[in-house]
């Protein structure tokens, strides 16, 4: 756990971080007209020095309460087999001091009753009860829009990566408190379960150059391409090692008569098998190349399109925006899926009850052409956790020990009840150990306080039969191809007029992978993206980049 | 100086002999009459006055924020602080032509919507009203609004299980080697479908109010009617239609009102499925605009825009549903 906890903490990534200041003083002067000293600092801002980033960021004191069965490869995750016997108490003292805590999360699950033990029982252990307000993961992005706009937050908002609102930096100040005193250096040991949590994760929730946020560790890979390992194994299939053989397997599959399609929207997959560089990266001659104009994303989007065209997409995924893909795939309609990695164990507790032969398991490395595969990094922190900006000292700090009790690791009484609620009433513990949900705990425990905080990213889950061996195994024999992305770390937030051409583009792309445009229209759709402001956003992550000495 | 002035005419007056009246002032009587009406109305008023103070507070005092279509507004900095930018924002959507096409979409739609939509809860509330028995007519009146109640996620994924690439209509065609129809996936039959999908979530509830205009309809009118001679086509035409026409109109008033609103979750909902050049109406273009990409004055200007026309739809319409001899939505006397 240390090793994956500091061995990717260098200069270059503690200069990743330092970007987050330069990049967006990079937009100062497209933002400033409408920014105010009360609404951050994104204009006329400095770049930070590594001293300063040094300086802000928690001292990593690492604490571990059991042993991994499977220590981390090259950066990759430890596992735990089993899941451990005796736990701690590691929180001593209550946290809480008996009031009511307001919390905003996501849930992407059907919501729990209100009238939850779970709750009580968490809540009793913690000195105060945490009143959640969970929205609909589909709806988040507007809902904190419209909060952070009309300044209406609840104490503790939980922010993912992929829906921080534009402009966010214009509201950081004003919105949140700044958490640099509460814990930078040594002063986090005041909160040793978030003292715990890996360096790289912090100095992602660093904006405006100071520590906004609680971070939630991230897994090392974002993304995998998940195929039906029983089905496989039924049907006598060998995963792909290229391009071609990843198109004749859809081949085989495919086969509406039997209510069979090869594959969901793996477009995802299909570019990282392209190895299509993300997002934005240089050329041989230094200059910055965006994604979409590589010869590479041009091979992935004809490969893709051809799986839309020959009928390999299922149609449901086809006729949807959203798709229904993980119903279809746990249903044997489709056989590939792209998800990311809690994917996997989501998908074996919906099914193992039913279907004790459900396997999913990701494809081993592979490339288009046999060469040595990409596989990009994800940002170090998936979600971070902010705090409201007008609470008192002692608030910050009795939040801040809500925080840190539920970031505590596997082996520790309070990750227990976080994770599986009153052993004998929630869960039971299986010959081995292992905890498994009863019904009364599938009813009522859904993410939340796991979302308030979390402990590094580990693999457990030993409950399911293969799935730590199988899930570390996997990362063990990816985790030598991991490449960052040029932006990794940064800080980046595009000048409002521009946030459009994502969209934009995505927009037109779909149009070339479902068939209602030619592929051939591909350059013709670039140089429109050009045109309408990817010129000028190439320029913006240019000097983004200088300044961040990338 | 003024009493002075007075103290002859008054004078005059004790010498004169009885007083005659002096009238009131119009004034005078305006604020009686004012009274009086007040001490007669006042529980009206006040029965009246928080529907006053909801329709001020949440539908008139929000218009002043259109003021941020002419600013670089940020909601992090208010509007208070934001800059004026003019017509800045009118002038970069008018030159979008992702606005225009979503402007034609709309339009265009509602357009079709019009023709297709409009008359079918009007030929239903028929329909079911020269049904003689009135359980079967009930029945069917709660079976076809039923579905104005199901979410769109709910209509949607309903008409992709009937009509999707693996749905039932499809598995039928294929296992009997007819081919397939791909109806939810194609953008040139899109407005097909979605004023489909509108027919059937809708149609049995925009029928309600012509049932009821139709249930005020006088028996004797028809009863003198048949007894003239008049078969059902002759009923229908002489007494029952020229009772709805006054709630034709003024719904198609309405209508028209709402012309560049043709919906929301429908359309975003389906967007990955035919592509936005299909997909993008100007509720979606300002979703899309506003909240998702924070670009909250661009969106308000389309916002406005979309308003400032449907005004203009909705008093032309008016105007010449008053020159045509209707009563439109109102008049002035």
């Amino acid at each position: 756990m240390n090793a994956f906890s500091e061995a990717r903490i260098s200069r270059r990534t503690l200069l990743s971080a330092l970007g987050a200041g330069a990049a967006v003083t990079a937009a100062g002067p497209l933002l400033s007209a409408c920014s105010s000293g009360g609404g951050g600092s994104t204009s006329g801002g400095s770049v930070t020095s590594e001293d300063r980033l040094t300086a802000l960021l928690p001292s990593y004191s690492p604490i571990e309460y059991a042993a991994p069965d499977l220590p981390g490869v090259q950066g990759s995750v430890p596992g735990y087999t089993s899941y451990p016997g005796e736990l701690i108490r590691a929180v001593t003292e209550t946290p809480g001091t008996g009031g009511e805590v307001t919390a905003m999360t996501p849930a992407y699950w059907p919501l729990a009753p209100s009238d939850n033990a779970y709750y009580r029982a968490v809540n009793e252990r913690l000195g105060a009860e945490v009143n959640f307000s969970v929205v609909n993961g589909s709806d988040y992005a507007a809902r904190l829009n419209a909060q952070l706009a009309g300044g209406e937050m609840p104490e503790l908002t939980v922010i993912p990566d992929w829906d921080v609102p534009a402009r966010f930096g214009e509201a950081v100040g004003g919105s949140f408190t700044d958490l640099t005193e509460y814990l930078q250096g040594d002063a986090v040991a005041a909160y040793p379960r978030l003292a715990n949590l890996p360096t790289r994760s912090w100095a992602y929730c660093v904006w405006n150059e100071g520590l906004r946020a609680v971070p939630t560790p991230a897994g090392l890979f974002p993304l995998a391409l998940y195929h039906r390992h029983d089905l496989f194994q039924q049907a006598g299939l060998a995963p792909p090692q290229s391009a071609d053989d990843l198109y004749r397997l859809c081949t085989e599959i495919t086969d509406p008569d039997a209510g069979r399609w090869a594959c969901g929207n793996i477009f995802l997959e299909v570019k990282r098998m392209f190895s299509v560089p993300a997002e934005w990266s240089r050329d041989s001659a230094g200059n910055l190349v965006n994604e979409a104009e590589t010869e590479a994303f041009a091979e992935a989007v004809a490969f893709m399109a051809r799986l839309f065209e020959e009928g390999h997409v299922h149609p449901t995924v086809a006729g949807s925006t959203t798709g229904q893909e993980k119903e279809l795939f746990e249903s044997g309609a489709l056989w590939l899926f792209s998800d990311g990695m809690g994917a996997w164990q989501e998908a074996l507790a919906r099914q193992l009850p039913a279907n004790p032969n459900f396997d999913m398991r990701p494809f081993p490395a592979f490339s288009h052409d046999g060469s040595e595969p990409v596989y990009y990094t994800q940002e170090a922190a998936n979600l971070m956790t902010f705090i409201r900006s007008d609470l008192p000292r002692e608030r910050v700090e009795e939040l801040l020990r809500i925080l840190d009790f539920c970031a505590a690791p596997i082996g520790s009484e309070e990750n227990y009840l976080v994770n599986y609620g009153i052993e004998g009433e929630h869960s039971e513990r299986g010959a081995d150990g292992a905890p498994a949900l009863t019904d009364l705990g599938s009813r009522e425990i859904t993410i939340t306080y796991g979302f308030l905080a979390k402990p590094p990213y580990i693999v457990d889950q030993s409950q399911y039969p293969g799935y730590v061996e199988a899930m570390h195994a996997w990362e063990a024999e990816v985790a030598p191809f991991q490449v960052d992305k040029l932006t990794d770390g940064l800080r980046i937030e595009e000048p409002p007029r521009l946030t459009g051409l994502v969209q934009q583009l995505d927009d037109q792309l779909q149009d070339l992978l479902r068939g209602r445009r030619p592929v051939s229209e591909l350059p013709s759709v670039i140089e429109g993206w050009r045109r309408d402001g990817g010129d000028e956003m190439r320029e913006f992550y240019a000097q983004a980049l200088d300044d961040a000495g990338r | 100086m003024t009493l002075h002035a007075a103290e002859p005419a008054a004078g005059a007056s004790t010498q004169a002999g009885p007083r005659e009246p002096v009238p009131p002032s119009r004034a005078a009587l305006r604020r009686a009459d004012r009274r009086r009406r007040f001490r007669r109305d006042w529980p009206l008023l006040l029965m009246v006055a928080p529907t006053i103070l909801v329709l001020g507070a949440f539908h008139y005092l929000p218009l002043l924020g259109n003021v941020i279509a002419f600013q670089d507004y940020s909601p992090f900095v208010g509007i208070l602080e934001s800059p004026f930018v003019g017509f800045a924002n009118f002038e970069r959507l008018f030159g979008d032509p992702d606005f225009w096409r979503a402007t034609a979409n709309t339009l265009g739609i509602t357009a079709f919507q019009l023709v297709f939509f409009f008359p079918v809860p009007i030929v239903l509330a028929l329909l079911i009203n020269s049904l003689l028995s009135a359980r079967l007519k009930l029945f069917i009146q709660s079976v076809v609004y039923l579905p104005h109640f199901f979410s769109w996620v709910l209509v949607i994924t309903l008409f992709q299980q009937m009509l999707g690439g693996a749905g039932v209509v499809n598995n039928f065609l294929r296992r009997n080697d007819l081919g397939v129809i791909d109806l939810m996936t194609n953008p040139d039959t899109f407005i097909l479908l979605v004023t489909a999908e509108g027919i059937w979530k809708d149609a049995g509830w925009g029928m309600i109010i012509f049932l009821a205009a139709l249930s005020t309809v006088n028996a004797d009118l028809y009863e003198a009617a048949a007894v003239d001679g008049a078969n059902r086509w002759r009923r229908l035409w002489h007494v029952t239609l020229p009772a709805l026409v006054p709630v034709i109109v003024l719904l198609l008033i309405m209508r028209l009102g709402d012309a560049l609103s043709v919906g929301f979750e429908q359309f975003l909902l389906q967007r990955g499925a035919v592509g936005v050049n299909a997909s993008e109406v100007l509720d979606t273009y300002v979703y899309y605009e506003g909240v998702v990409n924070g670009d909250f004055a661009y969106a308000g200007a389309a916002g406005l825009f979309k308003g400032v026309v449907g005004l203009l739809l909705v008093l032309g319409a008016n105007k010449a549903a008053h020159l045509l001899g209707q009563q439109g939505v109102y008049s002035r006397s």
